[in-house]
């Protein structure tokens, strides 16, 4: 085991790191304002991926087409919170659980009707697809855009949620969402903000997550909600700082076991950190999971 | 204070009732089917009844203890996986899976010891993780539940020696008929009922309800979800031995995502609370599957086509779901158990005397 | 300027509250005293919205709130400092101030107000800085009502302010009480604490059991003991 090879290990988790981080993000937003673990978080990088692929076949550039892919993926984020999360507000946590997972269906499936239900491709960017040299290293461009972009979305939001009037409302809203609602905050207006984030993040993400696959299939967002999933609740009850602490960990869990384990293990990684989860549930079950919000 | 709840014979008399109800009247269906002659309807109709009895399962532990399971198609593998391996012929599994246990590699039981078998199986594994899980806070107990799915799903995929991974299984001797299955829904849904009635059963329903006062009332939390949990698996991998044993042939996508999708929804949408519901639910959904079945692979009708239109089966049934989460949260039977009227009606002559 | 009317409020199908009736009059400070499980914090939040009345009505200056959720409430000049403080976790003690401002656009007049509540609370200044969650008790009850302040209302609902705070903080909390009644605020407060509540209203009603048991002057019950307790305690016939 060289120096090279753990620096050069350690440069893959930042990226990969940086990413997981970005997408927890997306996934706690919504936790941490509402308490729901929101299933559906991975199919918006499914719609993000879809979208580009229908502008791009039809000759839009990839530049452009990803910024819609963004915005669809806001789009659909808000839309979710409308029609499916708004009438259940009141009902049971294993209701709206279900719910997210019924919404997660629904988007793949209509993905699959309205745009395409095969597995598609795309290409990006040249410049994208580059390897850089740093002395004995080899970093691929698209991993250094990976982190830079999601760092930099990441001092953004945390310079929103500081500076703005709406940011620290989020805040508020999610260290009480009763007592924001008595100092005037409008419950149902903070809740939608938080989804429109969510889908924001999600649609960043989904860029650079489609890039780095270089593809797409309809059932693709399983795995980004499950890595969310792992790193929001390793990162400690689902706290915005937590998620990017869980996401740069996970990280470096997943390239670590991967360099160490031995080939035949490696599949297992996956059930592993699932292992951990439940470790953490069983031994901090108050924290994690909050009160219902009533609304 | 602690409250000692016993057996009401009122209880047991509803229980028994709803259970006459629904078994004569699942009779009166299924012995209609082989008039048809279609083997198709057969074989569908089987299909159903199992899945009814796993359904059944997952509501035993869910309608009773309000905490919801992504994890249970995991006792559904474990069923399947161990069924197949101890029913395939050795001559077969010697080719397919030539890296088993000598001592599995050459048994080959009937089906009611391999159900057996699975079952025991089923409720050790439930032991053992149950242990863990009931300890947990409610909530936290149900997204522990979705890393039990995924988990399993991982190790079922990755454990080639036993399972053949992504490749499958096959080669299950088929013991399974329509009488067989119908038989274990009957069967099951006894136990389930006899469940909900009893002491337990109840006990489990109070920490549903209003879990401290359960607790003060002496309701020890972990023990009834425990005992609701481990139940539950058992029935679940029993049902997954006679899955096997009529499908023949399965892989791990059968135990993911989709099927945890498709028999939550019939639990949902039937009722969780209640044994019938989940057999409605079932029905339900199976019938929606199929009619849905035709359009989704496009179709003409007359002038009309109809292209072909992928997952249009999982989207009605994930707005079904939907709509009834928004609607009728507590499904299409709610708590409610099927009766006749004739009960009824039998109860109202007994008051008067009349008979 | 607050006038309540038969209030029957409650949880799913359990009541809390049975035909509550009282009311405010503008610039005095009334006391609800009661024990545990009488239903105060219930009367609070039904007050403020937080729960809907199933009966009766509250009006506020004349205007009928018992419909609307707390966010126009609020809006309207009614604020609650909540039971247990209840201040904004991982927030600074100036974003909480700041969250207390929340219906305010501008600028200006937000730094106004914050410098007349450090007038009041100069250790809030001190501490505007920290996380709200650093602060002692006594400081984070002192918070809380700032908070409440900042949204400069006309009427303030406090609910149990002096739970959990030492005798010493107790005699500043209701001090400050007394000199916001001075500035013309009207002060509704539910309070355990009946000897302190005593000194510093001006009308007092005492619940148990979800009604409205005794209702009259501060003075007068301050000389009366004997009824008071009995209506404190279980409620007389």
């Amino acid at each position: 085991m060289t120096v090279e090879l753990i620096v050069q290990q350690v440069i893959n988790a930042l990226s990969r790191g940086s990413l997981y981080a970005l997408l927890a993000l997306g996934l706690a937003m919504v936790y941490s304002v509402l308490g729901l673990m929101n299933f559906a978080y991975g199919e918006l990088v499914t719609v993000t991926g879809y979208t580009m692929w229908f502008l791009m076949v039809r000759g839009i550039s990839f530049p452009v087409a990803a910024v819609i892919g963004i915005v669809a993926a806001t789009v659909v984020s808000l839309l979710t919170e409308l029609t499916a999360f708004h009438p259940l507000r009141r009902a049971s946590f294993a209701a709206i659980l279900f719910s997210s997972f019924a919404v997660s269906v629904i988007i793949q499936n209509l993905i699959r009707q309205l745009i395409s239900p095969r597995p598609r491709g795309i290409r990006i960017p040249a410049a994208l697809d580059e390897v850089v040299r740093l002395g004995p290293f080899y970093i691929g461009v698209l991993s250094l855009v990976t982190f830079a972009l999601s760092l930099a979305v990441m001092i953004l939001l945390v310079a929103f949620l500081q500076r703005s009037r709406w940011g620290i409302a989020l805040r508020a809203a999610a260290a009480d969402f009763e007592v924001a609602r008595l100092v005037g905050v409008r419950a149902n207006r903070i809740i939608a903000l938080s989804f429109v984030i969510s889908g924001l993040l999600a649609g960043i993400g989904g860029v650079l997550w489609v890039s780095r696959i270089g593809g797409m299939t309809p059932s693709m967002g399983l795995t980004p909600v499950l890595r969310s999933f792992i790193a929001v609740v390793i990162g400690g009850l689902g706290t915005l700082r937590g998620a990017v602490v869980g996401g740069f960990v996970l990280a470096f869990l997943e390239v670590a076991l991967h360099v160490l384990l031995p080939s035949w293990a490696r599949p297992f990684i996956d059930a592993l950190s699932l292992v951990v989860v439940v470790v953490i549930l069983y031994i901090s079950p108050e924290g994690l999971i909050r009160k219902e919000v009533e609304a | 204070m602690k409250v000692t709840v016993g057996w009401s014979h009122r209880r047991l008399a509803d229980a028994v009732r709803a259970w006459l109800s629904l078994s004569i009247l699942l009779a009166l269906v299924c012995g209609t089917v082989p008039i048809w002659g279609n083997e198709y309807l057969m074989d569908t109709v089987t299909t159903f009844l199992i899945v009814s009895a796993m359904v059944v399962a997952w509501q035993t532990f869910m309608g009773n203890s309000g905490i919801v399971s992504f994890g249970h198609v995991a006792f559904f593998a474990v069923g399947a996986y161990l069924s197949a391996i101890l029913t395939i012929p050795p001559e077969i599994k010697e080719v397919a899976l030539p890296s088993l246990p000598p001592m599995f590699q050459q048994v080959q039981l009937g089906s009611i010891a391999t159900v057996i078998a699975a079952a025991t199986a089923g409720g050790v594994v439930a032991v053992a993780i149950g242990l863990a899980f009931t300890r947990m806070e409610g909530n936290a107990m149900g997204i522990a539940t979705f890393a039990l799915l995924v988990m399993m799903y991982s190790l079922i995929l990755n454990w080639e020696s036993v399972t053949r991974g992504g490749r499958g299984i096959y080669a299950v001797p088929c013991n399974v008929t329509l009488t067989s299955a119908l038989i274990a829904l009957v069967v099951v849904a006894g136990v389930a009922l006899l469940f909900k009635a009893s002491p337990t059963g109840l006990r489990l329903q109070a920490s549903r309800d209003d879990p401290l006062a359960a607790q003060a009332l002496g309701v020890h939390l972990m023990a009834v979800r425990l005992a609701g949990w481990v139940l539950s698996a058992i029935i679940m991998a029993a049902g997954g031995s006679l899955w096997a044993q009529t499908v023949l042939a399965f892989g791990p996508s059968s135990f993911y995502f989709r099927d945890t999708f498709n028999m939550l929804a019939m639990l949902i949408i039937g009722g969780q609370a209640s044994v019938t519901g989940a057999v409605a639910g079932c029905a339900l959904v199976t019938v929606i599957s199929e009619l849905f079945r035709y359009p989704e692979r496009g179709m003409t009708i007359g002038f009309i086509q109809i292209p072909e239109l992928p997952g249009l089966v999982h989207l009605v049934i994930a707005l079904l779901i939907m709509g009834t989460l928004i609607l009728r949260p507590s499904g299409l039977l709610g708590s409610r158990e099927l009766t006749f009227p004739a009960w009824q009606w039998l109860r109202t002559l007994k008051k008067r005397r009349l008979i | 300027m607050l006038e309540v009317q038969s209030l029957t409020a409650g949880y799913g199908s359990v009541d809390v509250l049975h035909q509550i009736s009282l009311h405010v009059d503008a610039g005095e400070i009334v006391a609800v005293l009661g024990a545990n499980g009488a239903g105060k914090s219930t009367l609070l939040r039904t007050l403020v919205g937080l729960l809907h009345p199933r009966l009766g009505s509250v009006r506020f200056e004349g205007q009928g709130i018992d419909r609307e959720p707390p966010e126009n409430i609020l809006r309207r000049g009614v604020a609650l400092v909540p039971e247990g403080r209840r201040i904004f976790v991982g927030l600074t003690v100036l974003e909480n101030l700041l969250m207390g401002a929340y219906l305010e656009p501008r600028r200006a007049v937000i730094e106004e107000r914050c410098s007349d509540i450090y007038k009041r609370f100069p250790v809030l200044e001190e501490r505007r800085h920290q996380l709200g969650e650093t602060l002692s008790g006594g400081e984070q009850q002192q918070l809380a009502i700032a908070r409440a302040l900042m949204s400069q209302p006309r009427m303030l609902l406090l609910d149990e302010p002096s739970l959990g705070l030492a005798p010493g903080l107790v005699h500043t909390v209701m001090g400050l009480l007394r000199d916001l009644r001075e500035d013309g605020l009207t002060v509704l407060l539910v309070e355990q604490n009946v000897q302190e509540a005593l000194k510093v209203a001006d009308r007092v009603y005492v619940m148990a059991s979800g009604t409205i048991q005794i209702e009259g002057d501060a003075a007068e019950l301050r000389a009366g003991g004997l009824e008071l307790e009995r209506a404190y305690l279980g409620g007389v016939a």
